[in-house]
């Protein structure tokens, strides 16, 4: 086992640990909200916010590597602005999950065209939209590139989803921002483990498992190429070229 | 509809939720508050595990691959090709 492999383990029995005693908290030592917050569906709150800042997190690790790729093309930036659009992409879509059936509860419709919802909303499509173009437009240069222009892009609007709030107003609540009376101190400790656990702890990993995805498909396609040139044509008849590479059968 | 009638016309800053308080017995007063917040949880957790487990397979089944074409690359003669 690596030192990087011993670090991930210990992240994940971290993050194992602080999500079980978060819920554990929430579910078990944290007081019901009031009505107008959705009463119980307010306890969505301890994890819908952890993971929308892990949209900030992943959002970034994508701005960082796409403008790295960008100026510097290398496997490595590829494959973690990969990992960034799509951990942004699950984490977009996570928040999209939980907040309309909170907000369904405390405004009593799940959706409203409110500037930060609306924002939130053309982010995770931008990022979704990096994700099918990687999956059904190839892994070229060019793919490449236009992939992390839009990385960068995608997350220019991301500071514009948290000022939106603030500067346009709408219906989303303010209780941890700037102008809000902030939270019930018993309700403190569900919220800080709930972001300990989707915010510091979860993006990593994710971000680590599917950068290994991209960093491992490109050694993939370095062994393939390898093993055409060196004449792989009798024993490669039940291997399968990786995406746009010749099979070892067209060969024969 | 105005404002006052229908908090999903709320359109100022003043009129959103900017605190949140505990109430008495909000557990048994929630109606189906449980029902939306058990949903919201499951489908967290389910979009999560679904995305690791994608991950996790694809990437022992690249791996799986990249050792067979080393296994295939190893059978051959040293100057084949």
């Amino acid at each position: 086992m690596t030192n990087k492999d011993k670090i991930f383990y210990a992240l994940a029995a971290a993050f194992a640990a602080a999500v079980t005693y978060a819920i554990l908290i929430i579910f078990l030592d944290t007081p019901t909200a009031q009505a107008t917050a959705g009463g119980l569906a307010q306890k969505i709150f301890y994890f819908h916010v952890g993971v929308a800042m892990g949209i900030y997190v992943t959002g970034g690790a994508c701005f960082l590597a796409s403008a790295l790729y960008l100026v510097r093309p290398s496997e490595a930036a590829n494959a973690w602005a990969r990992a960034g659009s799509d951990c942004a992409a699950l984490f977009g879509t996570l928040v999209l999950c939980s907040g309309p059936l909170w907000a369904k509860k405390a405004w009593g419709v799940y959706w409203v065209w409110d500037p930060q919802l609306t924002t939130l909303l053309l982010s995770v499509l931008i990022y979704w939209a990096i994700c099918l173009l990687r999956a059904f437009a190839g892994d070229g240069g060019a793919e490449r590139r236009f992939a992390a222009a839009l990385g960068v892009m995608g997350t220019v609007n991301l500071p514009i989803i948290y000022f939106s709030v603030q500067k346009w107003g709408g219906n989303h609540p303010t209780v941890i921002r700037e102008g809000g009376g902030g939270l019930d101190p018993s309700m403190k400790p569900a919220f800080l483990w709930g972001v300990i656990s989707m915010t510091v702890l979860l993006p990593p990993l994710l971000l680590w498992l599917r950068s290994r995805v991209a960093l491992l498909e490109a050694n993939l396609e370095r062994t393939w190429q390898e093993a055409l040139a060196r004449g792989l044509v009798d024993s490669g008849d039940d291997l399968d070229a990786p995406e746009g590479l010749p099979n070892a059968q067209g060969l024969r | 509809m105005n404002s006052s009638q229908s908090p999903t016309t709320v359109g100022t800053p003043s009129d959103r939720s900017t605190q949140f308080v505990p109430v008495e017995g909000g557990n048994q007063t929630a109606s189906n508050a449980g029902t939306f917040m058990a949903v919201a949880y499951v489908l967290m957790w389910l979009c999560t595990v679904l995305f690791v487990l994608h991950t996790w397979r694809k990437t022992r089944g690249i791996q799986r691959r990249i050792d067979e074409l080393h296994q295939a690359v190893s059978k051959l003669p040293q100057d084949g090709g």
